[in-house]
């Protein structure tokens, strides 16, 4: 009973947690899933196709709807992509993907950095 | 932010008033309170947002969520995350965070070396990015040398490094240590069920010098409890190896066969049991001193064994089925001119086996290819000890419990207990052109290809 929480979602008309964007992009997975529910790289295919362009606020907002949804496929489809789009890269790049600031104290974050300097290098460039 | 916030609980309020979290949640309240035409800086995006769609960061995501994501990166993503922001630092240190981390289908599993000399214990691990041996592929030309850093850590089995610097535990003397003679077994190994640590001895009290007596100790606990007699004398501890809630030890048994089997303390219900080894394993050579060319361990969350005593070749058997004898199951034959002691420590990606030779020299096979890629590791002088972990992020107060908990600082007490820095940087060099079956592996690690 993957949909119970979609029955609910159309039902419910002031409903700010799923934009009527985002909708048409998850709930048609489960169909597409259906079709090629054998063939994996063609699955994989589609999904990197879905995601290619899509900005970080756009990925955060396809995981809230799964989330909302209790889309558990897509939910973790897309925290694969956000993992792998983070992977290997350096604070900066991370701090500016998400759009985050830094809120340590002065001097915690370089503390912080020197204990596992190693885990700095080799990171990709931003 | 509603999504976020409920995710913490009541104890984790109170850590987060913290005067740098007070002003962080001070700056959310207000922007809920007072909505403004234009979010504050730390939420711009490229594009203003209309009224009507609320601008989504990744901090709306639910707490759990963004473990999630979290937990998904690799070791060194995840310390750099950890500078990203002071919620992320929690998020790292939660224990769902290392729930979820564990709970991946391919076990992230790491190496780390300690140098080993007979007068000190080095307290430095070195940690080897496995990733990087994986990207060195043969055929190397004898003149290139493909040089991988070797990352110096901090951080003890049973340690994690955090802010304050890396920590350790000591088990608590009492005076009925004073009774204790002869040589020690020791084991340390977790419960899954009841989430305790256990150490566990074989030991000889002055009171009965010819029988050992079993004794454990629950970390966070007072002192060490009594299990009774151990039903096996083992004269040496043989490659304990620890896998599903058991430490197992490598023993020759005392009757006139003097077969070899292993046998297993079960931290759970505390007690004994034995399995016998692969048939005609290691058959020629039963004698006790012959141990050495046998081996123990684990490679792809079976326990394994490795017999050495042949010349030409030795054996690698994997136990498929854990506790099933029967499943058993010679997974390598590998041509080795000389014979052992090789000794495999883990399974790596790509399919190849990791192994050392002699303590010294470190060696990557390939099982398809049938060749060996030698690694030689400077800057150790010693004999060298591989150790395979899974990270865990948690402080060790949170993740052992318990009112009895000795929890110290490594570089406050390293020289209280007589433990030494190691070497600060290691390099790992792969050299010579690939070993195929017909080559000689190298003993003095001079590089030379002979």
């Amino acid at each position: 009973m993957k949909f119970c929480t979609v029955k609910q979602y159309f039902d419910d008309e002031n409903n700010n947690n799923v934009t009527n964007g985002i909708a048409t992009t998850v709930i048609p997975l489960p169909n597409k899933h259906l079709k090629i529910k054998a063939n994996n790289k063609e699955m994989e295919q589609y999904e990197q196709e879905l995601l290619r362009n899509v900005m970080p606020q756009e990925l955060t907002k396809l995981i809230l709807a799964a989330n909302y949804l209790n889309f558990k496929e897509a939910l973790d489809f897309f925290c694969r992509t956000v993992a792998n789009a983070i992977q290997n890269k350096s604070v900066d790049y991370v701090r500016k993907f998400f759009g985050l600031e830094s809120d340590f104290e002065p001097g915690e974050e370089e503390k912080l950095c020197k204990e596992f300097a190693w885990s700095f290098e080799g990171v990709d460039e931003d | 932010m509603k999504f976020f916030f409920q995710y913490f609980t009541n104890h984790r309020w109170r850590r987060i008033r913290k005067s740098t979290k007070r002003r962080r949640i001070r700056r959310t309240r207000r922007r809920e309170s007072t909505p403004t035409p234009t979010p504050p800086i730390s939420q711009i995006t490229k594009k203003p947002p209309s009224p009507s769609t609320p601008c989504t960061t990744i901090m709306d995501l639910p707490g759990h969520t963004l473990i999630d994501i979290l937990s998904r990166l690799p070791l060194n993503s995840i310390l750099v995350s950890r500078c990203v922001c002071t919620t992320w630092v929690c998020l790292i240190s939660d224990p769902l965070f290392t729930y979820f981390y564990l709970s991946r289908p391919q076990q992230p599993l790491e190496l780390f070396l300690r140098s080993n000399s007979l007068s000190h214990v080095t307290i430095t691990l070195h940690w080897v990015d496995t990733h990087s041996i994986l990207n060195t592929s043969p055929p190397f030309h004898p003149n290139h040398h493909h040089q991988t850093q070797l990352n110096t850590k901090l951080y003890l089995p049973l340690a994690r490094s955090d802010a304050e610097g890396s920590e350790f535990i000591t088990i608590p003397k009492s005076i009925a240590d004073n009774s204790l003679w002869g040589s020690v077994v020791p084991g340390f190994g977790h419960c899954r069920k009841s989430n305790k640590y256990k150490v566990v001895r074989l030991v000889f009290r002055l009171e009965n010098i010819f029988q050992r007596m079993t004794e454990v100790y629950t970390l966070g606990t007072a002192s060490w409890r009594s299990i009774g007699p151990a039903p096996f004398d083992l004269d040496l501890s043989l490659f304990a190896t620890y896998l599903n809630g058991v430490i197992h030890w490598l023993r020759v048994s005392d009757n006139e066969k003097g077969s070899i089997f292993i046998v297993g303390f079960d931290f759970e219900e505390e007690r004994f049991n034995e399995f016998p080894l692969p048939p005609h394993f290691g058959e020629k050579h039963k004698e006790k001193e012959n141990l050495h060319h046998l081996n123990m361990g684990v490679l792809g969350d079976c326990l394994s064994v490795c017999d050495c005593t042949f010349v030409d070749h030795m054996d690698i058997w994997m136990m498929k089925e854990y506790g099933d004898p029967t499943s058993w199951t010679k997974e390598y034959v590998i041509s080795t001119h000389f014979g052992g002691p090789y000794r495999p420590i883990m399974l790596l990606e790509n399919g190849d086996l990791l192994m050392i030779y002699g303590k010294r020299e470190l060696y990557a096979y390939n099982p398809i290819e049938r060749h060996f890629r030698f690694l030689v590791i400077h800057g150790v002088q010693s004999v060298f000890e591989a150790i395979t972990h899974v990270p865990s992020f948690i402080p060790l107060k949170d993740a052992v419990g318990g009112d009895h908990l000795n929890v110290q600082n490594v570089k406050a007490s390293c020289s209280d207990h007589g433990f030494l820095g190691g070497p600060e940087t290691l390099y790992l060099v792969e050299q010579g052109e690939p070993r195929n079956k017909s080559q000689l592996p190298f003993f003095w690690g001079d590089g030379v290809e002979e």
